[in-house]
């Protein structure tokens, strides 16, 4: 009976409405964190992947430039050449 | 009291208070029901309905491609590898001001005016301009912010090594998809699963992120067996050869015998896969694995492995062979010599085709045909390659006395290049049935099929090996230092239903003769004024085969003519410059490492490097040391780098 009484009271149905409003406030605001956070997100993501996909590049690049073919003929332009039969001597 | 009477009844005599408050109390009560018979409208029967709606407008479906498998070689060089790149497309009906961006977009992309008016003149919504360009470009166009221009993301294949067995690897369409070769064949393997996920938009449509991204399945990485290093050595001396003997393309393979793992495909002209629709089909057709050619002699070492193995013949068995012309039913068999009595070996070295059809005529069709089928001359390789062509040999019971006799010396059959290879693999690997491998992660075969004895093997290995270092047709494929084995091959085309003037010449190498650690085939298709295997494939197959062991460190020291005294190991190089025997240990301090190893090794002192560099600074023990009392240990050199950078 004490706590219908609680209950059915104006105080109870105040706090009620007072805590119904807050929470409501505080949705609104964790969904504003939420989707700011969403665009910090994306635009790291976006940075990430334009990072990798530099490396890709610098990584074709890279190979393309101690690409066999490429080392062979800038070698024999400065002079170098395969060894020939009996160049070559194996250390112990 | 009357009138108090009268206002305390109610009604008749004008109070309407109550009737007021019936009335907005129904007023209430009916908007309440308008409200609640709203909110039933849009929950429950306009729910559904407003709910896609507004998931429209929050939500969006976004792709996101899996990345493409990257293609290394055997040694984890990079061959191929995909990149995103933008390309440019124009909403005609967008643009404001059509001559300005024209003149812009023809700057930028290196067009011409009227191609790009051409194209923004219609009246489609959306328009190509440009594919794949440039990130200078892109970030060009991003920087102009033209009405109506766009860019979109989309995947670049490129090939790092340029035209690098490029016919092998093959190319991959605007769609992500392989188009032609390992590309086309490993497409499953190398495309990855793309994947779709919903991405949160605000009211300006822009994209956040929301939580919901699942990651994409990315295509798997390709080992292959090649050997970049290898396969450019190969490269290079068969473009040399075709543009030295006029050839119209030329065909190389190079295979590790041990595991049958293919180390070099060179085709010749070469493909470039980054450009190939600068090519044609004829280019980036896969020869080796597609071309049927008729393999001439070098098809003999077979017919010499059937024979032996059947007891038809000995290594020493001799065959008159006719001075140099005989006929079967009506056709005529020439050698390029005149021949008389020549044992099995010699045949093989002198190539001759007449003896060759008297083995062929003995062994019979059948037999023949069975062994080149063991030999991996008839059904196509197993390969991981798109269209791989079986041989073209017929049944052995369409076979006359005519057919035999012209197969025995290779003419009539046609085989690949990939197949021919197989054959001689198969004899490399001492009768063992060998299969050439494209995958280096590929578990090997568990099972060993044998084609012939290793008796039979090593005696046609020994007679190949006469080829090269005797007096036989392929004496240009000699490497100092080492016992080369190997065949030649000049065989006639096929033309207008007979034979012409054109040729295929070839040469199979192996290196060494008698346990091949190497393989190496070449042919050279219509080479011309000269057009033997021996003069055009032979010289090849050396230069290939020198280069590869340099290449591995495994070049050999020339080894003396018999009777002459073997050359000096190592040439000393004495401090100061003077030649001449040593007893103490120079001072190497200011000498060239080079030198100062070569001091010590050719005295039996081992040396010890302490760091990187090209120039002696210190050494241990001092200068003046005994020599003889160092024989054995270690003389410790620190060097400095004087390299200019």
């Amino acid at each position: 009976m004490r706590l219908l009484s609680i209950v059915s009271g104006p105080w109870f149905l105040l706090t009620m409405v007072a805590t119904t409003f807050l929470l409501g406030l505080g949705l609104v605001l964790v969904n504003i964190e939420r989707v700011d956070l969403g665009y910090k997100m994306k635009q790291v993501s976006i940075s990430i992947a334009k990072g990798q996909e530099l490396l890709s590049k610098l990584e074709v690049e890279r190979n393309n430039l101690v690409a066999p073919s490429r080392l062979r003929r800038k070698g024999s332009v400065m002079g170098l050449a395969e060894p020939r039969p009996g160049q070559v001597r194996k250390l112990p | 009291m009357r009138n108090r009477a009268r206002k305390e009844k109610p009604g008749k005599d004008g109070d309407t208070s109550r009737w007021k408050l019936l009335l907005l109390g129904g007023g209430c009560f009916f908007l309440l029901l308008l409200l609640w018979g709203r909110a039933y409208q849009v929950q429950i029967l306009l729910g559904a309905d407003l709910a896609r709606k507004a998931d429209r407008q929050y939500w969006a479906s976004e792709s996101i491609a899996a990345e493409r498998g990257q293609i290394f070689d055997r040694n984890g060089k990079l061959l191929a590898k995909s990149i995103r790149t933008k390309s440019v497309y124009v909403r005609p009906l967008k643009i404001v001001n059509r001559s300005q961006t024209v003149r812009k977009l023809a700057r930028v992309l290196g067009m011409s005016s009227s191609r790009v008016q051409q194209l923004i003149a219609s009246k489609k919504r959306f328009v190509w301009v440009a594919r794949k360009i440039s990130d200078k470009q892109a970030s060009q166009l991003v920087e102009l912010g033209l009405d109506g221009v766009y860019l979109k993301e989309e995947g670049l294949r490129l090939y790092p090594q340029g035209h690098l067995a490029g016919q092998l690897l093959g190319f991959v369409g605007l769609d992500g998809h392989g188009l032609e070769g390992i590309e086309k064949s490993m497409d499953h393997y190398l495309s990855g699963q793309a994947k779709v996920h919903r991405v949160q938009k605000d009211a300006a449509g822009k994209r956040f992120y929301s939580g919901d991204s699942p990651g994409t399945e990315p295509g798997r990485d390709l080992y292959l067996t090649i050997d970049s290093r290898v396969q450019s050595i190969a490269e290079e001396i068969l473009a040399g050869t075709v543009e030295r003997y006029n050839g119209k393309h030329a065909m190389c393979l190079v295979v590790d015998v041990k595991q049958g793992d293919v180390l070099a495909w060179a085709q010749y002209p070469f493909f470039n896969p980054n450009a190939y629709r600068k090519s044609s089909p004829a280019v980036w057709k896969n020869r080796i694995a597609l071309d049927l050619f008729e393999p001439g002699s070098t098809l003999k070492p077979i017919l010499i492995a059937a024979a032996l193995e059947e007891g038809i013949c000995k290594t020493d068995s001799l065959y008159f062979c006719e001075n140099g012309q005989w006929e079967v039913g009506r056709k005529k068999i020439r050698d390029t010599h005149k021949y008389q009595w020549l044992p099995v070996n010699r045949i093989v070295r002198y190539s001759s085709n007449i003896g060759a059809a008297k083995i062929g005529l003995e062994l019979g069709e059948e037999r023949f045909h069975s062994y080149l089928e063991r030999f991996g001359i008839i059904h196509e390789p197993d390969l991981p390659l798109p269209g791989l062509s079986s041989g073209m040999v017929r049944p052995a019971y369409e076979w006359t006395k005519v057919d035999l006799a012209n197969a025995a010396f290779g003419q009539g059959v046609g085989v690949t290049t990939a197949q021919l290879a197989q054959g001689f693999l198969t004899l490399a690997r001492t009768g063992k049935r060998g299969q050439l491998r494209l995958l280096r992660d590929e578990p090997e075969e568990s099972k060993t099929v044998r084609a012939v004895s290793a008796a039979t093997a090593g005696a046609v290995l020994g007679m190949l090996e006469e080829v090269v270092e005797k007096d036989g047709t392929g004496t240009r494929a000699r490497i100092p230092g080492i016992r080369v084995g190997g065949k030649t091959g000049t065989a006639q085309k096929a033309h207008q239903g007979g034979y012409g003037d054109k040729y295929v010449a070839s040469f199979v190498g192996l290196l060494p003769s008698r346990e091949p650690r190497y393989l190496v085939l070449c042919v050279v298709d219509e080479p011309h004024p000269q057009h033997y295997g021996g003069v055009v494939a032979a010289p090849a197959v050396q230069a290939i085969g020198m280069s590869i062991l340099a290449a591995s460190g495994d070049i050999p020291a020339p080894t003396a003519p018999a009777g002459e005294p073997a050359p000096p190991r190592v040439q000393v190089v004495q401090a100061g410059g003077a030649g001449g025997e040593i007893s103490e240990l120079p001072d190497f301090r200011g000498m060239t490492v080079r030198s100062a190893v070569e001091i010590l090794v050719s005295h039996g002192v081992l040396p010890e490097l302490m760091n990187e560099g090209v120039e002696v600074v210190r050494q241990d023990p001092a200068p003046a040391t005994g020599l003889k009392s160092l024989e054995g240990k270690f003389c410790r050199l620190w060097l400095t780098d004087t390299r200019e950078d």
